[in-house]
């Protein structure tokens, strides 16, 4: 290479292209490591302020809070040790003790809260979701129903978190004009599963079971939401349930929906709910054949026997197996030794509902 | 049991790995004549407390580390001083299983988290009084 030659000047060999690249990538590997390295150190120094902090806090502080949780000392006492600047680590430090008590001392904490709930309330309309789903859970938990309106305007808060967090509060502080609010938030929490909504609406008690009745009736409600309300009725044991359930069921399209009613209907169901359990034991949906043969393997009658050997030759398992459970409560194991021996397709399934009969399960 | 009967020599073993709640427990109870508790943050230390103590009542935790409050129920009562020791297990609610096999291996009485207390320490002096 000579300098004259521009374009020689220029170019740079392969092997040098090479090394450029590799050490380009060398570089940036390690910048990254460092950045990481510094990130960690950065994160655990604030962790470690943070630990400090608490600690401190809670030196100054326990002594006190348990002479006032053993009625040893008067509110007011613990009050004057707050410093300003220190009233939102205060709301969490009550907090703390308020996850692991209950009762009289309970009822102390919501007293011991009250003035600084206030601030913490502000944090509602706070940008992070993490701060709004805190002050919801601050005032749901200690406000003792004084911050009820601000709960239920948290319930059109935008994240599903701060309105799952404000309908559990709301539940707490029950009011059946609430009721309807509740369970309206929880159909935009579409995210969450239909077993984890229901448990959540469970709090709301049998007392308001007339609400969940009115969204299953509601055909112009989310399948979502009617399917919640269906498996919270189930819970409750609903013995109200029954008309609206089979009502629902008349045109309900939607699976989930229809096996959360025949799940009210295999608990509180009678006699008279019979003709429509029987027409969907033939139903195209496994899991709504399935519902429906269960509770004819548990309360179906004797001309129910042969939809039940009908569907030892289901495709699907289990849907065979509860038709055999039924068959073996039915006290007829003649019937069942019969099958099994007749080598049909489930004959395995016949055998094992009769060996676990035979062995109690 | 050769534990003490004057209320005023009363030793309390408390297992319990929550601090807030071992804090509370503890408070409420040395506030009661005579009583000394005896915390263990795990099921290591509270058998070796019990071995070296000589025990009126004990309050188990159920979910402990290294050994769980049956496993130490079921140890205290395989020690002669402590077959009628009175014992009270502390259990999160929904744990009812927990709850029945406590009673099987000899629980006298159980306290569902969260607790009052208040609660929890008339419940214990029911249970020495008794003994």
């Amino acid at each position: 290479m000579t300098p004259a030659d521009p374009l020689a000047a220029q170019a740079v060999p392969i092997g040098d292209r090479g090394f450029l690249i590799l050490a380009a990538f060398i570089g940036l590997v390690t910048l990254c490591a460092v950045g990481f390295v510094l990130a960690s150190l950065m994160l655990r120094g604030r962790n470690n302020r943070i630990a400090r902090q608490w600690a401190a806090l809670e030196a100054r502080w326990d002594p006190v809070m348990l002479e006032v949780l053993a009625g040893a000392a008067d509110p007011a006492v613990l009050h004057a040790i707050v410093r300003s600047g220190e009233h939102t680590w205060f709301v969490e430090y009550l907090l703390r003790y308020g996850r692991r008590i209950r009762g009289p001392e309970r009822a102390l904490l919501s007293t011991l809260a009250m003035p600084y709930l206030y601030a913490v309330s502000g944090d509602l309309g706070h940008p992070s979701v993490e701060r709004r789903a805190r002050a919801a859970q601050s005032v749901g938990d200690l406000g003792g129903g004084a911050y009820r309106a601000e709960l239920l305007a948290a319930l059109e808060d935008r994240a599903p978190l701060v309105v799952m967090i404000a309908a559990v509060a709301l539940s707490r502080v029950y009011r059946p004009d609430d009721v309807r609010r509740v369970i309206g938030s929880v159909a935009r929490l579409g995210l969450l599963t239909n077993r984890l909504l229901a448990s959540m609406l469970q709090r709301l008690g049998p007392e308001s079971a007339w609400a969940f009745r009115e969204v299953l009736a509601d055909r112009g409600r989310p399948a979502k939401l009617r399917t919640v309300a269906a498996k919270v009725l189930a819970a409750f044991n609903d013995q109200e349930a029954g008309a609206n359930a089979v009502s629902a069921l008349t045109d309900a399209v939607d699976v989930d929906l229809r096996v959360a009613i025949l799940d009210i209907l295999q608990r509180i169901g009678s006699a008279e709910h019979l003709p429509i359990v029987r027409r969907l034991a033939g139903d195209p949906e496994p899991a709504v054949r399935g519902a429906a043969i269960r509770i004819l393997s548990r309360a179906g009658e004797e001309e129910d026997l042969d939809l039940l050997v009908g569907a030892l030759d289901d495709p699907v398992a289990w849907v065979a197996i509860h038709a055999a459970e039924g068959l073996r409560r039915s006290g007829r194991p003649e019937l069942l030794a019969r099958l099994a021996a007749a080598q049909q397709r489930r004959s395995s399934v016949i055998v094992s509902a009769m060996v676990l009969g035979d062995a109690g399960a | 049991m050769s534990a003490p009967s004057r209320p005023q020599d009363r030793r309390i073993l408390l297992a319990e790995d929550d601090p807030v709640t071992a804090r509370l427990v503890v408070h409420r109870l040395s506030r009661e004549p005579g009583v000394t508790v005896l915390h263990a943050a795990d099921g290591e230390t509270a058998l070796a407390i019990a071995r070296q103590e000589t025990l009126s009542a004990a309050i188990l935790d159920i979910r402990l580390p290294v050994f769980d409050g049956l496993y130490i129920l079921g140890a205290l009562r395989q020690d002669e001083r402590y077959t009628r020791l009175p014992v009270m297990m502390l259990t999160s609610l929904g744990s009812e299983a927990d709850v029945i096999r406590g009673f099987e291996m000899g629980a006298d009485d159980y306290i569902v988290k969260p607790f009052s207390p208040a609660e929890l320490v008339a419940r214990l002096q029911r249970l020495l009084a008794r003994r």
